[in-house]
This record gives C-alpha cells, structure tokens and sequence, in this order.
C-alpha cells in the first residue's frame, strides 16, 4: 500500500518539480547577464523521462511539462510543445540505441539537448515567420547554454535518480523494498 | 481493430505525440490571446502550487538580500562612523582654528592700539619646574627675539624673554618669583614692583603706605626701561594690607593674564614711545568699554570698584 502511495506520487511529483523549476526560473534570473546563463531545467526532466520511463508515459509528460511552460510564457503557442516533444523523441531514440555510460556522454547529452533546443526553438520560430530578430539573440546565447546545461546535467540527474528512488519508480529501489518487506515478515 | 490498435500502438502514439504539438503551433503570434478553458483549469490547479513556490523562494531571496544588506549595512556603519569621526576631529580643528583665530586677532588689534612691533610666539612647553612658572615660545633669535624682551598677549603683560636660541625663548611670566615689573595704579598712579607670588597672584612692592591703593585699582605697566609699552594691563588689586607701622603697604594683584588658559603671545620688539591706548584705558575705567582686549582682570577690576562705589 504504501509502496503504490509513493509511487503514485511520482507523477504529481515531477509536476511539481517542473513547477518549482519554473518559478525558480522566473524568479532568480531577473538580471540580464545572469539571464544570459539561465537553466532550462524542463530539458532536464524531458530527458530524464525519455531514458526512464516508458514511451507513453514519457510522451505524455513531455506534453504537460510543454504545456506548463506555455501556461508561463508568453513564447508562441505550440512552440515548448513542439520543441520538448521533439527533444523527447530524439532523446529516446538515442537512448535506446546508444549506450550512455560514463558523466561524459551525459553532459554530451545535456550540452546537445541545449543547443539543439535553441536551434529548434529558433527553426519554429521561422516556420511561423518570427526568427528575423531572434537568430542574433540565439546566436548569443548557445555557448552559455550548452556551458549551464552540460555543467548541471549531473547534478540534476542524480537528484532525479533519488527523486526515483524515493517513489519507488527505480526499478532497483522496489526490489529493495519488497526485500525488505519480506524479511519483515519473516517468522523469526 | 482493437488487435490493430494494439499492433500499431507505438506508430499511433508516436504520430499522436507528433500532431499534439505541431497542431498547436499559434502562427497569429501578434494576436491577442485568451485562455482557454483548459488552460484556466490548468492555472487553477497550479497556481496555488506556483504561489506557493514564489512565496517561499521569494522569502528565501528577500532573506538572503536582507542578510547580504545587513552585512553591508555593518560595513557601511563602520565606513560613516568612520567617517564621523573624521568630521568630528575636523569640526574641533576648525573650531580651534577658529578660537586660534579670535585670539591672534585680538593679538594684531592689541599689537596696532599699542603701535609697536611684536612678534607673535605659540607657547610650547612650561617650565619643567613646579617651583618656577617660565614658559617656553616657539620664536627664538632668528625671529629677532632678545633676552628682556616684553611678552604680552591680549589680556596684557606675559612676562619678559630670559634667554633665547635660535627658534625657541623662554619667558619669565609675571607669576614668577623672578618677574619684576615696574607699574603703576591707573586711579592714583602710585607706582610699586610686581613681581610673582604664587600660581595665581602676583604682589606690588614698594608701594609706599601713603599711596593711595583699593581692591579694584588695574595696575598698568609704567613703560620704564624702555622693553614695556606703558599702560599695558598687568592686573588688578585685590587685596590690601597696611600695617600701623612701616614705609610700604602689602598690596595683592591678581593678573590680567589668565596663564591657565595662555596659547599666543606677542614678544614686542620695538615700542613706540607714545601710545594712544592708555587714555582709552583710563576711559575703559570711567565707564566706557573701550579696552581693545577682553581682560578678566579689568572686568574684575570693574566689578570692584563698582562695589566700592555702591559702598560709599
């Protein structure tokens, strides 16, 4: 029962993340220089959710997290949506048939998924007729956001990992707690 | 169907996650834009979340801001207190440079009513005796400064120069057992010696005992001998002593000079033979304010001898 709670809160708990991550965004990069090096966390959790979790569980969470960004932004409608969802599907697809298997092929990942992001947002934004002023400003700000996101991808994995942990979506944390149930009730 | 649907779930989720976001691309970015009502069930739900967030973050930030500013608010303090306390010296510096001031231009008004040459001298050192009360100048020889040269300052008679070196003099004030200066009661003219008798009074010798003397009387410097400017204030009588028998009376004088509070002084090196100030004195004691410098002496004097009117 208790191990159904904790995974139950996994979902509302990355939601809830996203949003933490969001006000934390809007709330300490108000200077425009420490502007310059803003994290896109909801690329952290796009990614992490594309290597841990299943297609569509992980499809719909891109979607909401998209959504939850366009709830806060004032970018075009469909644009996060899009982006995210195809930073999803690249990541999974990479993930699936590449190997992530040192720091480096994560910050790899990370600095990628950034500048990937950028271009993408800035490819969007052509198709719909909007990229004559933004091309400069993505220009300037691809080297301080590969730098941030390849810098804090580890950090950010590695508390999703206990995040995981904690609610019991890690496959290796259920097994340890099912042993240990069992051993709780284990007749002496 | 269902068994297609299941075949081809990933192909079909993959063109729904596909559609989803490229559906929704808004290319009417100018236009104006509304929620709509899933979005506003959406705000609804995060909102209180969100509000939350900001809430905690922006304690969070305001806490550290405050902490930070206190911080610097600390160093700011130490900076004005600093600071005040620079200003505080200066104010005092200014405000002795001001009384520095008041008493060098008395010193010049006093040196012009006299007509004579002096030069102005800063104390620097008293004697190292208790016994004696000398006092050490800051103008020696090459100041043009001689032994028996005159000190006075705005009050009247300092003392006489006793030796000098190149930058430094020592002067023998009037309070000095040493000190002998000849002078006169301003009322009566009776002359007599003053010369020093303890820290704070000086006596008039010689004054014979039919003189006419009373607490009160200013006596003024007779001018003999030619290093005094006559009629400069020496002080005032304030106790008389005539025995039955005798030539000479006991007369106390206290001195118009206040040496507690001595700073200046001017050493004249030349007087004038006939100044104009002594019949403004003599006005001064008729009533008239019209000595040049404050004296306590003087008003002493005055208070005095208004008494021995009142008494009369």
């Amino acid at each position: 029962m208790r191990a159904r709670a904790l995974k139950a809160l996994n979902i509302p708990g990355l939601i809830l993340i996203a949003l933490l991550a969001l006000a934390l965004q809007a709330t300490l990069f108000f200077n425009p220089t420490v502007a310059f090096f803003q994290p896109d966390i909801i690329i952290f959790l796009v990614l992490w959710v594309a290597m841990k979790r299943d297609f569509g569980e992980g499809g719909i969470l891109t979607l909401v997290f998209g959504y939850l960004v366009e709830l806060k932004s004032a970018a075009p409608r469909g644009l996060f949506l899009t982006n995210y969802m195809f930073i999803f599907l690249i990541a999974r697809f990479l993930y699936k048939n590449f190997q992530v298997v040192n720091r480096r092929a994560l910050i790899l990942i990370g600095i990628v998924a950034a500048v990937f992001s950028r271009l993408d947002i800035l490819f969007i934004l052509y198709l719909v007729n909007k990229a004559d002023n933004q091309w400069f400003h993505t220009v300037q700000l691809l080297a301080p956001t590969a730098i941030i996101h390849g810098a804090l991808i580890p950090f950010v994995f590695r508390g999703l990992y206990k995040f995981d942990f904690i609610t019991l979506k890690n496959p290796e944390a259920e097994h340890r707690y099912e042993r240990d149930f069992y051993l709780d009730e284990e007749p002496v | 169907m269902l068994k297609l649907l299941r075949q081809y779930r990933f192909y079909l989720t993959l063109l729904l996650f596909l559609l989803i976001p490229i559906l929704s691309i808004d290319s009417q970015n100018r236009a104006p834009r509304e929620y709509r009502t899933y979005d506003r069930i959406a705000l609804t739900i995060t909102n209180p979340f969100e509000i939350a967030i900001h809430w905690t973050l922006d304690s969070l930030v305001s806490f550290y801001e405050n902490y930070v500013s206190l911080w610097k608010t600390r160093f700011e303090n130490l900076a004005l207190m600093d600071e005040n306390r620079k200003l505080v010296n200066t104010i005092l510096n200014l405000r002795e440079l001001e009384q520095e001031n008041i008493r060098l231009r008395n010193l010049l008004q006093f040196k012009e009513n006299f007509k004579m040459d002096a030069v102005v001298a800063r104390i620097i050192a008293k004697d190292v005796s208790s016994e004696f009360r000398a006092i050490r100048i800051n103008r020696g020889k090459a100041q043009g400064i001689e032994p028996n040269m005159a000190v006075l300052n705005s009050e009247g008679v300092v003392g006489r120069v006793l030796r000098v070196t190149d930058s430094t003099a020592d002067v023998v004030t009037l309070l000095d057992p040493l000190s002998a200066i000849d002078a006169y009661i301003m009322r009566s003219r009776a002359r007599g010696i003053v010369e020093g008798l303890t820290d704070a009074l000086c006596q008039l010798k010689f004054a014979l005992r039919v003189d006419d003397i009373q607490p009160g009387d200013l006596l003024l410097s007779s001018g003999l001998g030619g290093n005094f400017p006559k009629g400069i204030p020496v002080g005032a009588v304030i106790k008389v002593t005539r025995k039955s028998f005798g030539v000479t009376q006991k007369v106390e004088v206290k001195p118009s000079v206040d040496f507690s509070k001595l700073e200046e002084v001017l050493v004249v090196t030349h007087v004038d033979a006939s100044p104009a100030h002594v019949e403004l004195l003599e006005t001064a004691e008729n009533g008239s304010p019209a000595v040049p410098a404050a004296s306590s002496a003087t008003s002493s004097a005055h208070e005095a001898s208004r008494t021995r009117t009142e008494a009369q």
